[in-house]
């Protein structure tokens, strides 16, 4: 089984359904990016996934347990989006504490402690207060509680909503560490950018519904964007490109249409049998802000 | 669930929970003890005025002493009282507020075992400074007077259930509510335990069965008056206890010992309480 899995998890409160059918599975050594505009209920979703909150109907498994089962959370680190710790502690104690909670102790609590400050950069700062620590050190002390221990699953919420851009660049480095020792990482964030560069699938979410889980390393399925100059147009011209996607945009003689990246070889004849000329075919590789604002706007 | 218990102290002493708390008691037990020496000291000066060798002995000095100690650790028990209800009321509900307590319930322990270290951690400290306060008074007055009440070890013992019913009870207001809401309610629900007490003594004095029907049925909803009722019962000599029934009873003493259908009840209410809050937590979403 994968290490994180969601089976048609429905979530209400009162009348209100929040969360509905989300089906997804993380695989090992996977990064997987939970994506949607604010109210999509990925926290919820999160929060099923965790054991924090129980679904209404639907069911979740972390590590092959249900989550509720203490047993399923040995091997999980999670950073979550408001990261308030206990802030008279120092980060050394802070960590051990968690360490502690997560059931390590003596020489390896020691040595998992000093490895995890030392992979968020903040070795050397960790007997000064958590309530010294900037924003960022603290949610980067954060990030070290959610590592600790090598654990096989780890949600991160938001994780670099208050790094500057080294911190962030760091954060990657800690996810492709995590990556390459095996972990499976579940990544709620709202900078597609980074999504797009650390992630290896995501699925997008609205108004609690799973709209699409996209791979984003299997060229296949790429959805591209095309910029056609013609000369000649006729009235065809329109016909045949929209046979073969969606046209976005349009300006004096450039056209811009998006379609899967295996028909982008069936263009030129297109534009040619509708008798015009073709003078540029250039593709676009569409961003993933650019297909999550698509996917939006046609979810309505 | 040791970290857990340890941390609980950890965040006493780090916040100056401890200190605060600590350093105004001992201007509380200072207070007290002068009044109790300069009590002790007039009582011995108007003995020598009458002539008499030695400090009064018999029952009007024992009386004095009696009711100055009984009075003192009225005091004590609501200060321990405060402290185990303010010291626990935000435990749960704060840290949900917060967030910390998100970071602790990922982890790979049963929530109700986070609840029960946390409610031995509070429990342990508010007993602790009961105890603490209990030797410094009814020690310090027998250093100054001579006296020692009949039964400290019981009137302790008591004590400290009524703490212990306390810290439970505000742990289990703190699964549900905000840390405002419970504080106010808690506080509300241990002055009409205090109300249900007077009401009884009003009842039984006038013989209004209904005053009494009602402080019966609070004593069993909220035992912490009826505790100190307990305790004071157990630290009264009988001279005193004669001359409290011989007034009628006393509206902030007990005045006979405590049932111990009362008192079997008063646990195992408490350890109902603590499952109710281990339930609500278990089945809480956060």
């Amino acid at each position: 089984m994968e290490p994180v899995v969601a089976a048609d998890l429905h979530k209400r409160y009162g009348g209100r359904s929040v969360v509905c059918g989300v089906n997804l599975q993380v695989r090992e050594q996977e990064v997987f990016g939970l994506l949607g505009p604010n109210g999509a209920g990925k926290t919820t979703t999160l929060k099923m996934l965790l054991g924090l909150t129980r679904p209404s109907s639907g069911k979740a498994w972390l590590l092959g347990r249900r989550p509720t089962d203490p047993a399923s959370r040995r091997e999980l680190g999670y950073l979550p989006e408001l990261f308030r710790f206990h802030d008279w502690l120092t980060g050394q104690e802070l960590l051990e504490l968690h360490g502690t909670l997560r059931g390590l102790k003596g020489a390896a609590l020691h040595r998992e402690v000093g490895a995890a400050l030392e992979q968020v950069g903040l070795l050397g700062r960790e007997r000064e207060a958590v309530r010294r620590y900037s924003k960022g050190m603290q949610q980067r002390v954060g990030l070290a509680q959610a590592i600790l221990g090598n654990p096989k699953v780890v949600f991160l919420d938001e994780p670099t909503s208050a790094l500057d851009p080294l911190g962030r660049v760091r954060v990657r480095e800690v996810i492709g560490w995590l990556k390459s020792r095996g972990a499976a990482v579940l990544l709620n964030s709202h900078l597609l950018s980074e999504v797009e560069v650390v992630c290896d699938r995501v699925a997008i979410l609205k108004g609690g519904r799973l709209l699409e889980c996209i791979d984003l390393r299997a060229p296949e399925a790429e959805i591209t964007t095309v910029r056609l100059e013609v000369a000649g147009e006729s009235p065809e011209l329109a016909a045949a490109l929209e046979g073969l996607g969606r046209i976005t945009r349009r300006e004096g003689k450039a056209w811009w249409l998006t379609l899967p990246a295996a028909r982008i070889g069936e263009l030129a004849p297109a534009v040619l049998r509708s008798g015009a000329a073709l003078l540029a075919l250039v593709p676009e590789r569409a961003t993933l802000e650019e297909r999550f604002v698509q996917l939006m706007a046609a979810s309505g | 669930m040791t970290a857990v218990f340890r941390l609980t102290f950890r965040e006493a002493i780090r916040k100056r929970f401890v200190l605060a708390v600590g350093s105004l008691s001992v201007l509380f037990a200072a207070l007290f003890l002068y009044g109790v020496h300069l009590q002790q000291q007039t009582l011995a000066q108007r003995s020598a005025a009458i002539h008499l060798r030695g400090p009064v002995q018999g029952g009007g000095p024992q009386l004095v002493y009696g009711f100055l100690l009984v009075m003192g650790l009225y005091m004590a028990t609501f200060l321990a009282s405060l402290v185990a209800i303010l010291g626990s009321v935000g435990t749960l509900s704060g840290e949900l507020e917060s967030g910390t307590l998100l970071t602790i319930l990922t982890k790979p322990l049963h929530r109700r075992s986070i609840l029960l270290a946390k409610w031995g951690g509070h429990l342990a400290m508010s007993a602790l400074f009961m105890a603490l306060l209990d030797i410094v008074l009814i020690g310090g007055t027998r250093l100054l007077t001579g006296f020692l009440p009949p039964h400290p070890w019981l009137g302790g013992l008591l004590q400290e259930l009524d703490i212990a019913f306390l810290v439970t009870l505000t742990l289990l207001g703190s699964t549900s509510l905000s840390t405002v809401a419970n504080g106010v309610v808690v506080v509300l629900l241990y002055g009409l335990a205090w109300v249900g007490g007077v009401l009884a003594t009003v009842g039984q004095l006038t013989r209004t069965e209904l005053l009494v029907h009602l402080a019966t049925i609070t004593k069993f909803l909220l035992p912490s008056d009826a505790l100190w009722r307990g305790t004071s019962y157990f630290l009264q000599s009988a001279a005193t206890l004669k001359l409290s029934r011989g007034l009628g009873g006393n509206p902030l003493v007990g005045t006979h010992a405590p049932a111990q259908g009362f008192l079997i009840w008063a646990g195992c209410y408490l350890l109902l309480l603590l499952a109710l809050a281990a339930w609500r937590l278990e089945r809480r979403d956060l």
